[in-house]
């Protein structure tokens, strides 16, 4: 009995530890802003790279090289609000405004040098595919906000 | 007639192949020849024992007799017949055999032959996608300032493409 007991029990603890990681996921939205500098002159010193996101920036924008220039993360309950520092006096302003069907609702309000540019009310899910916002042209090529639900 | 030919004719006499005329002669030289009134008497009497011993079932028999060599013979040649058909009878065993031997061949052929067919495409198993963004509202801060949200095919994210935003100066 002693060893069935066990059983049950290490079988609930499995199901709740399963079952944890979707509780907390629809509870709470993680995104992540990153500032990406996307240029065909090589710019190795102005910030690391985007392994990851490279591919589908190449794709969509088609400079040769990408840089990160900042990044910020936020957990963000239902309700809650953050404002992410990006660098280049690029700010981001994230709103979570509910969840419905598993997607949080998040308001986002991009600023450069403190003035409101614009905003987005956008629907993601957890590992959803990325957002990615054209910003503002430099001399060299141009700089990209991506947003990713983690 | 003289003893001499009378003992002759004797033998046919007593096998009844003499003609009448030659049976008459020796009649009447064996009522006066008592000789040959005893040669008749002896040949007759072994025509007697051999007809009553009837040794020739025995001689046939015999292997060597040539009447038991063509009989042999004879059956020899009936008995591949008689092979045949015993071979016959038992050869359903051997027929069931080569018949599911023929089958085993031929279902391993058909396997072959569909397997050179040309196949249907596998079914691809796509692993789950990640869910897309929706974007749900874009306001920007005047009309110098475009936006417009697509979704992008090849790299599969959420774009938002904007027109009007001012160029900058990057501060490294």
């Amino acid at each position: 009995m002693n060893s069935l007991a066990r059983w049950v029990f290490a079988f609930m603890a499995a199901l709740a530890c399963a079952a944890g990681p979707v509780c907390g996921g629809d509870a709470t939205a993680a995104i992540e802003a990153r500032l990406i500098y996307g240029t065909n002159a090589d710019p190795k010193s102005a910030g690391g790279a985007a392994p990851e996101l490279e591919p589908r920036l190449k794709r969509d924008f088609g400079y040769k090289h990408y840089r990160v220039l900042g990044e910020k993360s936020a957990k963000l309950k239902e309700g809650d609000g953050e404002k992410l520092e990006l660098g280049q006096n690029f700010d981001i302003s994230v709103k979570h405004k509910g969840t419905k069907k598993q997607f949080h609702t998040l308001g986002i309000d991009l600023y450069h040098q403190g003035k409101w540019l614009l905003f987005i009310e956008v629907s993601v899910k957890q590992r959803s595919e990325p957002i990615f916002i054209k910003g503002p042209w430099t001399e060299d090529g141009l700089l990209i906000i991506a947003l990713t639900a983690k | 007639m003289n003893c001499k030919k009378a003992q002759i004719w004797l033998q046919g006499y007593v096998d009844g192949e003499l003609s009448p005329g030659r049976m008459q002669r020796l009649r009447k030289h064996m009522d006066g020849c008592s000789e040959c009134r005893g040669e008749f008497s002896r040949l007759s009497q072994l025509k007697t024992l051999l007809a009553e011993n009837r040794t020739h079932p025995a001689m046939e028999a015999a292997p060597e007799f040539f009447w038991s060599q063509v009989k042999g013979r004879i059956q020899g040649e009936l008995q591949p017949r008689r092979a045949f058909r015993t071979q016959f009878s038992l050869a359903w065993p051997q027929v069931f055999a080569w018949a599911g031997a023929c089958a085993v061949v031929m279902a391993v052929g058909a396997v072959v032959w569909m397997q050179s067919l040309p196949k249907p495409a596998p079914v691809a198993v796509v692993a789950p996608q990640p869910a897309e963004a929706q974007v749900d509202w874009i306001v920007t801060k005047g009309p110098d300032l475009y936006a417009q949200a697509y979704h992008s095919k090849e790299s599969r994210a959420t774009i938002i493409w904007t027109e009007g935003m001012p160029v900058i100066s990057l501060e490294f």
